[in-house]
This record gives structure tokens, C-alpha cells and sequence, in this order.
């Protein structure tokens, strides 16, 4: 174990192992004594990362949207013509990936063969294989996909937002593209984007389960070549702290209006750990704020505004972050005024100070309740990487936040004119 | 990990499954009782009732802020059914004592607040109170008719409603719309008191301690509990279709939905069902199934097209989410793949994969508390309780003669297509700034 450093917190009796691989990789093993193992295989290539520049081309390249995306599905084909969800069932292992806004994630969680499999997910996604013809045929798959999320109000209703909340930010952009951008995906676009962000110095390993680092370094051993630097240009987002509408409705075919209220965090601090912190503070702010104990939420569940699908949200990324409230209503209006009413009065007379000590303590349990599943650890542990945070340090953060600064923090983020309010509602409705 | 089950009293049983793998306990309380359509809608409504308020913190905001003095241990209200059963499932995820930051015993504190939701529920002049039952028929409602809002799970029950009309199989444990509209306080009250002294109880226990303590920190709630007899009705039901149902419905959105419904004799509880469940990944459940490899990767009609298995029922799904005009191509190819099994045309290796893929997800079960309990329950449900090692045994020895023969057993029922109405341009999102 010479390679390896352990980072430990004895307080929740959690640590982990970190390798530098000679190829360029990070690896990240989480020891956890489950029946399954569950590693992940990233990169730092999203939706919001289409527009690029290396060191070989001088000019900058706006890649067309949904690239990631498509990416991800086409690294399952093989030049034997051997689907790789094949390879990954040979060894009984239960294999997927996901794109979303920030970064690409291959993974398999296996109760057997955990090796075996490991080289499988390592050896594929070094293997890019692209056609015109499997280019082609997964744009009529992922036509399909687009239209399933063209028909989920929740989906379009998040869009909504998002594209009401930012003007330029690529953040907007559907995770999938549209079946136009997609149409215009070629080869040659596929393998640019591949050679630019599948760079093992761009990308991570995480693992969570009863393995042994060492083995998981022989088989990076055997799979991985030495990655060359990695050296990219992207432009800085000119993001205003404006929004881009202060309302939408889309009309839909669903029973009753649902609503998504955004408001725009324009101070997201710069140092990843700042950064942290404040979320964890918004978190507990939300439950403060708009949790299920507080007299908000009984008085419009009460009244019939709210249903028990209400869900209040902090989403932050390297770059940007929102609040985002949603639900259903049969008046979205009423409960956004209601919103608005509840913030200026909390401004004025601020949720106490036990209230505030009795969700940080709940914020703290589900944070170690979080340790009891592999797929969790590993999940998490990769999300808090790539924002630059280390995820053991996660509940100390939590302990540290002071009931101040939560209250400071609803001060300067509910600023009136940077809410926005997305609908969507019933076809038949005014 | 060993599964131990003693009676309590009659009626009452206490199933522990000792570990230590977990940070958190999980306890849940299940009242098992026939289904029915009318009872339906009244125990979902329940539920939704006793969420509300108990005599001890008669609001809900009330019973969220001592939920959150225990280490946020969410109480989970669950109402589902199993073949001609309906259960009413009470769960709390509560975090180990161990990371009490206070000495708080949190599990014993936990235990009393479901004792105070279960069996001290607030009641007025023998009913529940007329404001809360109100407010949450409105609310059942709108959740039934919510169903439209997703497209897929729309044409499932769909199509389980033409295809079982009359049958077990189409009640849905929500509720219907005109059933809850009849619901009283009184009468709710009436179902309430009906199932906390004749449903069959099975209390779940995952976690650190013992079951003899176990058994002693549960005495709040058991000492309340009286003797029971519980018994239902066996499932009856057509094992065969006799001819092929085909439904066509419309909805305003972009893609189309289909769903093939089949039947087979065979059941959750039949020697034949893990046969079942092989066949099953084979043909559409695994990520090398027929139907993905064929309706997706080979002609690239669906983004999704997967089968699966209902089993106290004995009903068998596959769905595809296509464009209109693939309806038929798409139909076609589904009932192709089946026929392929069903005359053998599959790999030794495609089987291997499929039973590989069955030891993974059977294996994963000690990992989630949840899962274990639902294992148990569903294998006691049956009838008959197994562990998954022990199931992976019988797994092991099915060959592709079982797979040939079970195929065989499936009869197609219903083709039903929900089409989209909606031209595939949508205003927003499509347009193309370049």
C-alpha cells in the first residue's frame, strides 16, 4: 500500500484511499463491507462544456448541443460489434452511465468478479468507436429519449426555469440536446470531444466497497496508458446577475398547474470549500424556511395550496448555483405571493435559534445515513470531487455552520428581482 | 444474515434480521388485509389522514418537528397491494443510537412516536376529524388523476384496465375518484378500527440488535395489540387468454406508447416462478435482453423497451415508448423476440448472462434494509419463505428447457397503444438558433 494515502474521519468512523496513478488517473477507494461494490468512472465533460480550445486548434470549437450525451451512449459500441453492456453481464455485473450537466459517469456495481468487471468499465471507455452508421442509428434512439422527456412536465418545467433564470449560461441547455442539435452530430465532432475531455488527467475513479486498493491498482496497471497532458481552453461564462424572464407557462397535458420558483444565486464564492459550506447552509436554510415543521408549509398544506410534493432545492455547480422551489397547485400564484409574503416577514422576525440546532442536527444524520449504501458513497464522494471538496469533510462543515450566518445568508440571497416562476398548465386552462 | 419470525400473539408476528453493516435501524409495521375496490380508497385515504396529526401532536407540523428531534427518522406511510391483499405499511429509518449526539435513545423515542401515530390516532365523537378527511380527499383526487401526467405508467394502467377488467388485477391500492368522494369521517374511522384489530400484522425488524431486544423495545406498541384471526380469499382469474384485445386511445403528447399484456398460470408463489423470472431477463429485463438488443440497438425504434413480470397476478408486460408510425414494426418485433425464446432461439451465453444478472440483484438484497424486508414479505406472501441463497440454488439448475417451456406458458392478451396526438414540433426547445 505504499502508493496510497489514507484520508480518515474517526468521528463517523469513515476513510478512504487515494492513488495518483502513474497513467494520470485519480482513484478513490471507499472500503465499505457490503455485498456490493460500486465504482465509477468519470469525466469532467457535461452539457455546459461545449464550446473549447486545445493547444492543436487555435480556434475555438462550439461543439453542438446534447455532445456529451450522445457521447456517453455511443462509448457502449465496440469495433468487434460486441455491445459492452455484454461484457459487463458476463461477469453478472449491473453496468450504466449518466451525462448531466458537469460531467459523464460510467458505472457498475457487482456483488462478484468486481475485477473483472473493473477492467471492462477502465478498457471501454478508453475505446472510442464511432461510424457515420452507429452515429445514425443512435440519433434515432436518442430522438425517442428526448421525446419520453418532451412528454415529463417535470422535465420541461425545469428547463423553463432554468432557461427564465439565465440568459447566457450554458446551464440552460437541455442536458440531451433537441433532435435538431443532434441531428448534426458527425464522427469526427464525437472523437474531437473525446480527445479533448477523455483525459485520464481530466477524469476520476471512485470506489465503494470491500476491495483492495492494491488489486484496483493492478488493473489500472494493465488497462491504462500514461494519459498525455491535459491542456484546454474554455471561455469565461458571461453570466449577468440579471435574469432572462420573470415568468413562463407552457401548456401541457397534465391534471393540475405545477410550478418551479427559481432564485438566482448570484454570490456563489470562488474557493470550492466556501462554496460547500454555503450549500450545506442552504440546505439547512430550505428546512428552516419551508421544511414540513414549519408554520409555512402547515398554513398552505391547510389552506390547499400545497400538496405533499413540495420540494425546496439548493443546486450549485462550479459556476453557477439556484434555489429552486416546485411542486403542484391548483394556483402556483397564490403560492408564489405567499412566498414572497412568508420571506419579507421571516426577514424581519428570522426562524430561532433551536429550530435552527434541530436541522442542522437532522442535516447531520442524513449525511451518516448516506455511509450505509456503496452506490451512495460513491455517487456522493465523485459529486463533492469534482467541485473540488473532499466528501469526508462534509459533515464537520455541517457542525461548523453557525445559526449567523444561515440567517445572513436568506438576508442576501432573496433579492426580489432575481425570482422567476415557471408553470406548466393544463391544456385547458386560461 | 439469518431471518428469524416468532408470534407475538395470534396474528402478530416479529421478524428480525440481525446486522451490523448499517449506521441506521429500519422498523416497519405491516397490516395486511384483503382487497377490495371500495376498501381501497379508504385505506389509501387513511393513511393520508393519520399522516396528519395523532392525539399527541394533533398537526402535522407538530409530528414533522418531533420526527426531526429524533434524528429526522422519517416515519414512511405506505398503502400497496399483493395479489388479493392490501397493506398498510408504517416504516421509520431511524439512525443508530450510537451517533446520538445527546445520549438520546433514539430508537425506544422512535418506537413510542409510531405507538402515538398507530394507536393514538386523534379521533372526535367517534370519527376523524371532518377537516383533515376532507382536505385530504381533495388531496387523493388530484393525485389519482394525476396519473396523465406520466405518459407511460398512463398506458400501463390502461392497459391493465381493459385487459383485467372485473379482476383483482385492475384495482388500484390509490383508489378511484367516486370512491373517495363517498368516504365519510365516520366511516373512515370505522376502516381504522377494522384493521388494528383484525389485519394480520407482521412487524420488520433490520439492524443492530437482537430480537429478544428487539421484542422488549416494541412492547409500547405489541401490548396494545389484541389476538387476531386473519384469512382472504384465494386470486382467481382467466390463466389463458382467449383472444387478442387490441386498444388504441389518444393523448396530447409527442410520443407513443405501447404495452403488450400476456398471461401465464404461473404465480409468485408456483415452483416455476424463478423459471419465470429467468425467462423474463432473458427476453426483456436485462441490458442485453431480446427486446433491448432487438427494438432498440438493432432497429433503433424505442429509447426504452423492457418487460415485466406481475407476479401475484400472473401478468406479463412489455412496453416501448415509439414514434406513432412504428406502432405496428414495433408490435411485431416484440412478439418475434418472444417466439424466438419460446422456439429456443437464444445462446447458452445469453441464458448464462441472464442468470448472472438474477445471483448479482439476488446477492445485493443484505445491502438495503428495505429490500430485505421486501423480500421477506414477498416470499411470505407467497407462501413460501425462502432465502435468496436459497433461491439462487434453484436458480442455478434451470436449464434452457425451463426457459423453452415457461416462454411457452405466456399467452398475449391485450396490444394496447396510447398514440400521441401532438406533432412532433415542439414550439419550444426544437427551435434551432444556427
Amino acid at each position: 500500500m505504499n502508493n496510497w494515502t489514507v484520508f480518515e474521519n474517526e468521528r463517523i468512523g469513515e476513510k478512504y484511499y487515494y492513488l495518483r496513478h502513474k497513467s494520470g488517473l485519480p482513484i478513490y477507494v471507499f472500503p465499505k463491507k457490503l455485498a456490493s461494490a460500486y465504482a465509477i468512472y468519470a469525466t469532467r465533460f457535461g452539457s455546459v462544456n461545449n464550446t473549447f480550445r486545445t493547444e492543436e486548434n487555435e480556434e475555438f470549437i462550439t461543439v453542438p448541443d446534447g455532445v456529451a450525451h450522445f457521447l456517453e451512449h455511443k462509448m457502449f459500441e465496440n469495433e468487434d460489434g460486441i455491445d459492452t453492456f455484454a461484457h459487463f453481464s458476463a461477469n453478472g455485473a449491473n453496468a450504466n452511465a449518466y451525462t448531466s450537466n458537469e460531467k459523464t459517469a460510467y458505472l457498475f456495481s457487482a456483488t462478484d468478479r468486481f475485477y473483472d468487471s473493473l477492467r471492462v468499465l477502465l478498457d471501454f471507455v478508453g475505446r472510442p468507436y464511432f461510424t457515420d452508421e452507429n452515429v445514425k442509428k443512435e440519433q434515432g434512439i436518442i430522438a425517442q429519449e428526448i421525446r419520453m422527456y418532451d412528454d415529463h412536465p417535470g422535465s420541461r418545467l425545469y428547463y423553463a426555469m432554468l432557461e427564465n433564470l439565465y440568459q447566457t449560461h450554458p446551464i440552460r441547455l437541455n442536458v440531451a440536446g433537441t433532435v435538431l442539435s443532434i441531428a448534426r452530430i458527425t464522427p469526427d465532432i464525437l472523437y474531437r470531444a473525446y480527445h479533448t475531455f477523455y483525459n485520464l488527467n481530466n477524469m476520476a475513479l471512485v470506489i465503494a466497497g470491500d476491495v483492495d486498493p492494491e488489486a484496483v491498482e493492478a488493473v489500472a496497471d494493465a488497462v491504462l496508458q500514461k494519459a498525455s497532458s491535459f491542456c484546454i481552453e474554455q471561455p469565461t461564462v458571461l453570466e449577468g446577475n440579471g435574469i432572462s424572464a420573470s415568468k413562463k407557462v407552457l401548456k401541457m397535458d397534465v391534471s393540475r398547474p405545477q410550478f418551479a420558483i427559481g432564485i438566482k444565486d448570484v454570490n456563489l464564492p470562488l474557493d470550492p470549500c466556501e462554496k460547500a459550506r454555503r450549500a450545506l447552509a442552504m440546505d439547512i436554510l430550505n428546512d428552516l424556511l419551508f421544511g414540513r415543521s414549519t408554520e409555512f408549509y402547515g398554513e398552505l398544506y391547510e389552506k390547499g395550496l400545497l400538496q405533499d410534493d413540495f420540494t425546496v432545492e439548493y443546486e450549485w455547480y462550479s459556476n453557477c448555483a439556484y434555489n429552486a422551489i416546485s411542486g403542484e397547485s391548483d394556483d402556483p400564484d397564490a403560492v408564489y405571493e405567499a412566498i414572497l409574503a412568508h420571506l419579507d416577514k421571516m426577514k424581519r422576525c428570522p426562524p430561532s435559534k433551536t429550530d435552527f440546532e434541530r436541522l442542522r442536527r437532522c442535516n447531520y444524520a442524513d449525511y451518516i445515513r448516506g455511509f450505509d449504501s456503496t452506490e451512495e458513497i460513491a455517487n456522493s464522494f465523485l459529486h463533492y470531487l469534482f467541485l473540488d471538496v473532499d466528501y469526508l469533510k462534509i459533515g464537520d462543515l455541517i457542525a461548523e455552520l453557525t445559526y449567523e450566518e444561515v440567517i445572513e445568508l436568506m438576508r442576501e440571497l432573496y433579492h426580489e428581482d432575481r425570482f422567476t416562476l415557471a408553470i406548466v398548465a393544463p391544456l385547458n386552462e386560461l | 444474515m439469518e431471518h428469524q419470525r416468532i408470534q407475538l400473539l395470534e396474528g402478530v408476528f416479529l421478524n428480525v434480521v440481525q446486522t451490523d453493516r448499517f449506521k441506521s435501524n429500519y422498523l416497519c409495521l405491516n397490516f395486511i388485509t384483503p382487497l377490495s375496490e371500495q376498501t381501497a380508497s379508504e385505506k389509501s385515504l387513511l393513511i393520508n389522514v393519520m399522516r396528519r396529526g395523532c392525539r399527541k401532536y394533533p398537526e402535522q407540523t407538530l409530528l414533522c418537528r418531533r420526527l426531526e428531534e429524533l434524528y429526522a427518522s422519517e416515519i414512511a406511510y405506505n398503502s400497496y397491494k399483493h395479489g388479493n391483499l392490501h397493506l398498510i405499511g408504517f416504516s421509520a429509518d431511524i439512525l443508530d443510537n450510537r451517533y446520538a449526539m445527546d445520549g438520546m435513545d433514539i430508537f425506544s423515542d422512535t418506537v413510542g412516536l409510531l405507538y402515538d401515530t398507530i394507536l393514538d390516532p386523534l379521533i372526535c365523537d367517534g370519527a376523524f376529524l371532518p377537516s383533515y378527511v376532507e382536505s385530504e380527499k381533495k388531496n387523493q383526487i388530484d393525485q389519482i388523476n394525476s396519473l396523465i401526467n406520466h405518459k407511460g405508467r398512463y398506458a400501463q394502467k390502461r392497459c391493465i384496465d381493459q385487459m383485467c377488467k372485473g379482476e383483482l388485477a385492475a384495482i388500484d391500492a390509490g383508489g378511484t375518484v367516486e370512491n373517495t368522494k363517498r368516504i365519510t369521517p365516520a366511516r373512515l374511522f370505522e376502516v381504522y378500527e377494522d384493521i388494528i384489530k383484525n389485519a394480520r400484522v407482521e412487524i420488520f425488524f433490520v439492524g443492530s440488535m437482537p430480537l429478544a431486544e428487539v421484542r422488549d423495545k416494541l412492547l409500547p406498541i405489541t401490548s396494545k395489540l389484541s389476538p387476531r384471526v386473519f384469512c382472504a380469499s384465494d386470486i382467481e382469474m382467466a390463466h389463458t387468454a382467449e383472444k387478442v384485445h387490441e386498444v388504441v386511445e389518444h393523448a396530447q403528447a409527442v410520443q407513443g406508447k405501447l404495452v403488450l399484456g400476456f398471461r401465464t398460470p404461473i404465480r409468485g408463489g408456483s415452483p416455476d416462478s424463478v423459471a419465470l423470472r429467468l425467462f423474463n431477463e432473458l427476453f426483456g429485463a436485462a441490458p442485453t435482453s431480446k427486446l433491448f438488443m432487438n427494438v432498440r440497438e438493432r432497429l433503433h425504434l424505442c429509447y426504452m423497451c423492457r418487460s415485466f413480470f406481475n407476479a401475484p397476478h400472473g401478468l406479463l408486460f412489455a412496453s416501448a415508448g415509439i414514434d406513432n408510425q412504428n406502432y405496428s414494426l414495433a408490435r411485431d418485433e416484440i412478439l418475434s423476440q418472444l417466439e424466438a425464446v419460446q422456439k429456443g432461439d437464444f445462446t447458452d451465453e445469453e441464458l448464462a448472462f441472464a442468470v448472472r444478472s438474477i445471483e448479482n440483484s439476488y446477492r445485493g438484497i443484505y445491502d438495503n434494509p428495505r429490500a430485505v424486508e421486501a423480500w421477506f414479505m414477498t416470499r411470505m406472501l407467497e407462501g413460501n419463505v425462502e432465502t435468496p441463497e436459497q433461491r439462487l440454488l434453484r436458480l442455478k439448475v434451470l436449464t434452457r428447457d425451463d426457459v423453452i417451456r415457461i416462454s411457452n406458458t405466456l399467452s398475449l392478451d391485450t396490444v394496447y397503444f396510447l398514440h400521441g396526438d401532438v406533432q412532433s414540433a415542439l414550439a419550444e426547445g426544437e427551435s434551432d438558433d444556427e
